[in-house]
């Protein structure tokens, strides 16, 4: 199966004087299983896109397939609690979303408001508490007495203890700890691995170039590319033409060509320091 | 006078019904007009100790741990006047939005401070445009998006141009060219007031730019220093939680394919040339 958008277009306050544009004719199809990133400016329609793959915000225009639904304008509410319970959105800023008196409580109402029985909720509660780095006595603690990153740590978790089969993540990155962050795109990309499809929004180049098989690329509320990221960051004028940035290492490596020390063009760490050193121990080059 | 804005002496804080504090026998000094950067894994205490500047928090016991700022003694009777003179832009911007529309929203730490309406009008304007969002003066802060919210929270604090600005992961959520757009110009405001900037980051290419690094513990502080002699210690970094800058990483890497490169060498600059000495080597 595959998620498709046919021609979605998103009006903010119609008709109003705060009307705005989100999305302009958006059409693409992605692949489920897959790992996709979601990337564009501060106020380009990442967040707006994000809110319609669980029809959170209904298109109003256009037509989208996801999951076995058909979602169109005309499109009620009755009966998409399935549709939420297979598809589920990680908020930018989730941790405005905890409510629950205790970490406990909130990572399990997903799961029981999905029908899991209380044992069960627990159950997975626990163990996905512990899947997002935090300590199990953190689990009596009031949600609003922990940190910003701690927070957020427990808002993914309260998504990823249902396991919706696509989950999508709106930058939840930001605010953890550069390892917490490393752990945190492993476990998406685990829960991906078995079986799932992730769909996140990201800043970080190099977690795309590290992560994902897919890439969406939005500017004003419009799909500018679609490709893998190689082919992405293939074409440095366009992204510099679209104000886009590049995986760190592709941007060291074009530094180094421009002093003389030409070398084929790394997405990842790894690739740059390989390349570097190939060329310093006189390997052929390819 | 000294040039010390900020002093902690021996600060700890504990949070009501908590087993152990979340700031232990603190004690460090911020020079003033400089760029600290405050690390730490997270639920290591910085927030705690950001809120502990401004007095939202109070230590412990105050008999024991004194905190200065600007060369006021933290007390009861002088929170006011610190608080004047600290302005904290929060982690999540949407628990500080208290104004109807943009503009409203950063004239509100004005209004609190007595500037006449004309000023008023033009300071607001002038930091709304600066942080790239004046065709957003009308809107609501509730319908931003989230790198728009950062923006209009960051020109609060340059509308008041406090002594002692603290950005808590202010411009996490900012793409890489905003987010490089927003520190250049809290650095230029910064650079024209003789303020202190306090940047709370996880982004350690940032933290790597200031005069002092500050590394928080589990409530300790573990280390402090310019930024060179912090991210050096490449294994302590990894063993609280933290990571080291690109540089740092490359050099790492490269040394385990037998490329020394001399520790002098800090920035990606100094790395290009140092590379590109080696090939002529060969
Ligand atoms: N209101 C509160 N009540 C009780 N404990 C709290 C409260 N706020 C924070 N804590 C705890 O104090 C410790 C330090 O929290 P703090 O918010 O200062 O961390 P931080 O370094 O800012 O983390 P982050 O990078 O995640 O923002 C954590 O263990 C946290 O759980
Ligand atoms: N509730 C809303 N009402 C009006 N405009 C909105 C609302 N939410 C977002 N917008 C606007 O839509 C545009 C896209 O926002 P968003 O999808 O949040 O961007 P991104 O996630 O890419 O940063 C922005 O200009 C934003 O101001
Ligand atoms: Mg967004
Ligand atoms: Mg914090």
């Amino acid at each position: 199966m595959s998620i498709k958008f046919k021609n979605v277009s998103y009006i903010y306050n119609p008709g109003s004087p705060l009307e705005a544009v989100g999305l302009d004719d958006l059409s693409f199809e992605l692949e489920e299983g897959k790992f996709i990133a979601l990337v564009g400016h501060t106020g380009s329609g990442k967040s707006t896109l994000m809110q319609h793959f669980n029809a959170l915000l209904k298109p109003s225009s256009g037509e989208i397939e996801i999951a076995g639904y058909k979602i169109t304008p005309e499109t009620s509410n009755k009966g998409l609690k399935g549709l939420r319970q297979k598809v589920s959105l990680v908020f930018q800023f989730p941790e405005a979303q905890l409510f629950e008196s205790t970490v406990l409580r909130d990572i399990e109402y997903g799961p029981k408001n999905f029908g899991f029985s209380d044992e069960e909720a627990e159950k997975v509660a626990r163990k996905w508490l512990e899947k997002v780095g935090l300590k199990a006595d953190v689990a009596e603690k009031s949600p609003f007495d922990l940190s910003g990153g701690q927070m957020r740590r427990v808002a993914i978790a309260g998504v990823m203890a249902y396991e919706p089969d696509i989950i999508c993540l709106d930058e939840p990155a930001a605010g953890l700890d550069p390892q917490g962050r490393i752990e945190m795109m492993e476990l998406f990309k685990q829960y991906q691995a078995e079986g799932h499809t992730v769909i996140l929004v990201t800043h970080n180049m190099d977690d795309v170039a590290d992560y994902a098989d897919d890439v969406l690329v939005m500017e004003h509320g419009q799909l500018i590319k679609h490709d893998v990221p190689r082919e992405v960051f293939k074409d440095r004028d366009w992204l510099f033409k679209h104000h886009l940035s590049e995986p760190h290492s592709s941007l060291f490596a074009d530094k180094l060509g421009k002093a003389g020390f030409v070398i084929k063009q790394p997405l990842t760490i790894n690739e740059l320091a390989d390349e570097i050193a190939a060329r310093l121990k006189g390997v052929p080059h390819e | 006078m000294s040039d010390k804005i900020i002093n902690f002496d021996h600060v700890t804080f504990s949070y009501p019904d908590t087993e152990s504090p979340a700031v232990k026998d603190l004690s460090f000094s911020i020079e003033k007009g400089s760029w600290t950067a405050l690390i730490g894994h997270n639920g290591s205490g910085k927030s705690t100790v950001s809120k502990l500047i401004n007095g939202l928090l109070a230590p412990d016991d105050l008999e024991k741990s004194t905190i200065t700022v600007d060369g006021v003694k933290l007390a009861a009777d002088t929170v006011w006047d610190i608080r004047e003179k600290v302005g904290i832009v929060f982690q999540n911007p949407d628990n500080q939005f208290v104004g109807a529309t943009v503009s409203d929203d950063v004239a509100f730490g004005l209004e609190n401070r007595a500037v006449p309406r004309e000023e008023m009008v033009k300071i607001v304007a002038q930091a709304v445009a600066d942080v790239g969002m004046a065709d957003y003066a009308g809107a609501e802060p509730s319908s931003l998006s989230g790198g728009q919210k950062q923006r209009v929270a960051i020109a609060g604090i340059l509308a008041v141009k406090p002594k002692v600005m603290i950005l808590d992961e202010s411009t996490s959520m900012l793409d890489p060219e905003g987010k490089q757009q927003i520190l250049d110009l809290v650095r230029r405001v910064k650079e024209e007031n003789d303020l202190t900037v306090i940047s709370i980051t996880h982004d350690l290419d940032e933290a790597a730019l200031a005069d002092q690094v500050l590394v928080m513990d589990d409530g300790v502080l573990i280390d402090q220093g310019i930024p060179r002699e912090i991210f050096a210690k490449v294994d302590l970094m990894e063993k609280i939680g933290l990571d080291i800058p690109f540089v740092y990483r490359l050099k790492q890497l490269l040394s385990g394919k037998g490329i020394q490169i001399p520790e002098t060498v800090t920035s990606e600059e100094e790395l290009v040339k140092s590379l590109c000495q080696l090939n002529l080597k060969m």
